[in-house]
């Protein structure tokens, strides 16, 4: 019975009044969108407002997308723009969850905490340097790097949501992958996992870096 | 530092992972083992980003019911056209519409159980007495109904109640299968018409009326949400039900046989076909 349409029809569907339409458009993105949210503000309290800001958010602009970017891509942008306002709501650089934390209540909590599963336990602590490194990156290399590598977004569309050349996405989402990967290396110890050449900026972000947020139009999807 | 002052090999290493390089550079790249650790790198660190612990059900789920609430605000009828909608038949019925016929029906149902109350009460205010006008007869008759009413314990449970013995539990229903495939209890599908539904809803209202037996039956017929007020003239009653979390009915249309999970405010949530 179930028929699976594409963005596009659940777009039009939903902008024709179709709840249904809507709902699964939504679902379907949603956990996408959460992923960014939560990688932006850097912890789940955060992230579930943001992730929730957005979906409003969508729901009250689905009248004005005109499909020109897909609407993983305005989606994206919407989750982006919430997340800055989260973070700025509360006058903060991205918070780091702590390893004592029970942030979330997803099922993977317990199988990491297994004390028998040593593995995952590094993932645990892989996961917290990665966090803290994160949330260490200034926003204006963080963006970019969370989305491309949790969005998928191309060059071109995360130009267009940052709007800024494509030039400087590029050099963006290197720099801050670098700069990433010198802060995992380092504080995990391991200075032969990648080269830690001092040639990026110190990864030190003062609160100007929080309050100075890019504010990107969410009603231009180009 | 600016955008472009920028180590050459990490450069590389993050083009070749976006595979945004040419032939001689994903050779240069490949062929040095610092490049390829360097790329090996950022390829965790995009796996360790994309490993988001999912949120709770119930986290995505208030963010599914406010968007959808929002939904709702921005179709009504007021902001139709800011939705855009040209749509022939929007499934999203407003709030005014659905509630225009019960009203009417209340009011006739009412004047018509007044009128048989009325006329029962006179009959047997000749039975038992000839002498006695037939007005005489139905004030006595609705005195003893009320002292009868106020002799008999409270039924356990009432229209509208969500406490008593008898309150309709609300099914959790996620999937449209799941809503097609409820079923009507059978005296409510012989029962509910929305005639019925007001006559019943306005005998509960005049204590005087219904005995406890009656009471009962009536109340364990009914819905306790507010949507049984939604029912169109064609449709049954199925099932108290939470719809993907918003609470409301299930009822089926007894012409087209299409299913729909009515929110407690009108709202169609969703329907669905034989």
């Amino acid at each position: 019975m179930a028929v699976l349409l594409d963005d596009r029809a659940l777009v039009t569907a939903a902008q024709g009044g179709d709840r249904v339409a809507l709902d699964e458009l939504l679902r379907r993105h949603y956990n996408r969108v959460h992923a960014v949210c939560r990688r932006i503000t850097g912890n789940d309290a955060d992230a579930a407002d943001a992730t929730q800001e957005a979906t409003i958010a969508m729901v009250r602009g689905l009248a004005r997308f005109d499909g020109r970017a897909s609407f993983g891509t305005w989606a994206y942008r919407i989750a982006t723009n919430a997340s800055l306002d989260e973070l700025r709501r509360r006058r903060r650089r991205p918070l780091v969850a702590g390893r004592d934390r029970d942030d979330h209540a997803g099922p993977d909590r317990h199988e990491i905490e297994d004390p028998e599963a040593e593995q995952p336990i590094e993932n645990l602590a892989d996961r917290y340097l990665l966090d803290a490194a994160l949330a260490a990156l200034p926003e204006t290399f963080r963006l970019p790097v969370v989305l491309r590598d949790v969005a998928g977004l191309d060059y071109a569309e995360i130009a267009a949501v940052l709007d800024v050349p494509i030039g400087t996405v590029k050099s963006r989402i290197a720099r801050g992958r670098g700069m990433l990967a010198i802060t995992i290396s380092s504080a995990s110890g391991n200075h032969n996992h990648v080269s830690d050449r001092p040639t990026t900026a110190p990864i030190t972000g003062s609160m100007n870096d929080t309050t100075r947020h890019e504010r990107h139009d969410m009603n231009d999807t180009t | 530092m600016n955008d472009g002052d920028l180590d050459p090999p990490h450069q590389l290493a993050s083009a070749y992972l976006d595979d945004d390089i040419t032939s001689a550079e994903r050779v240069r790249v490949e062929a040095s083992p610092e490049l390829v650790s360097l790329v090996e790198s950022f390829r965790q660190i995009r796996a360790g980003l994309c490993d988001v612990p999912a949120p709770s059900a119930t986290t995505r789920e208030a963010a599914f019911a406010a968007a959808l609430l929002e939904f709702d605000g921005l179709s009504s009828p007021g902001d139709a056209a800011s939705m855009g909608s040209d749509s022939a038949a929007p499934p999203v019925v407003s709030l005014a519409e659905r509630r225009r016929w019960p009203i009417a029906v209340l009011s006739v149902a009412a004047a018509v159980l007044l009128v048989g109350v009325v006329g029962i009460a006179a009959l047997s205010g000749r039975d038992d007495d000839k002498r006695s006008s037939a007005t005489d007869a139905a004030s006595q008759q609705m005195a003893s109904s009320a002292g009868e009413a106020a002799d008999i314990p409270a039924p356990m449970s009432t229209i509208g109640s969500i406490t008593g013995a008898g309150a309709q539990v609300s099914m959790q229903i996620d999937t449209p299968e799941q809503l097609l495939a409820l079923q009507a209890p059978s005296d409510v599908a012989t029962d509910l018409s929305p005639e019925a539904t007001a006559a019943t809803e306005a005998a509960a209202a005049d204590s005087t009326v219904t005995d406890q037996g009656d009471s009962k039956r009536a109340a364990s017929n009914f819905s306790s949400s507010p949507a049984i007020s939604c029912l169109a003239p064609q449709q049954i009653f199925l099932a108290d039900i939470q719809y993907r979390g918003v609470f409301g009915i299930a009822a089926r249309d007894t012409v087209t046989g299409v299913t729909q999970a009515i929110a407690d405010d009108c709202t169609v949530l969703v329907s669905v076909g034989p």
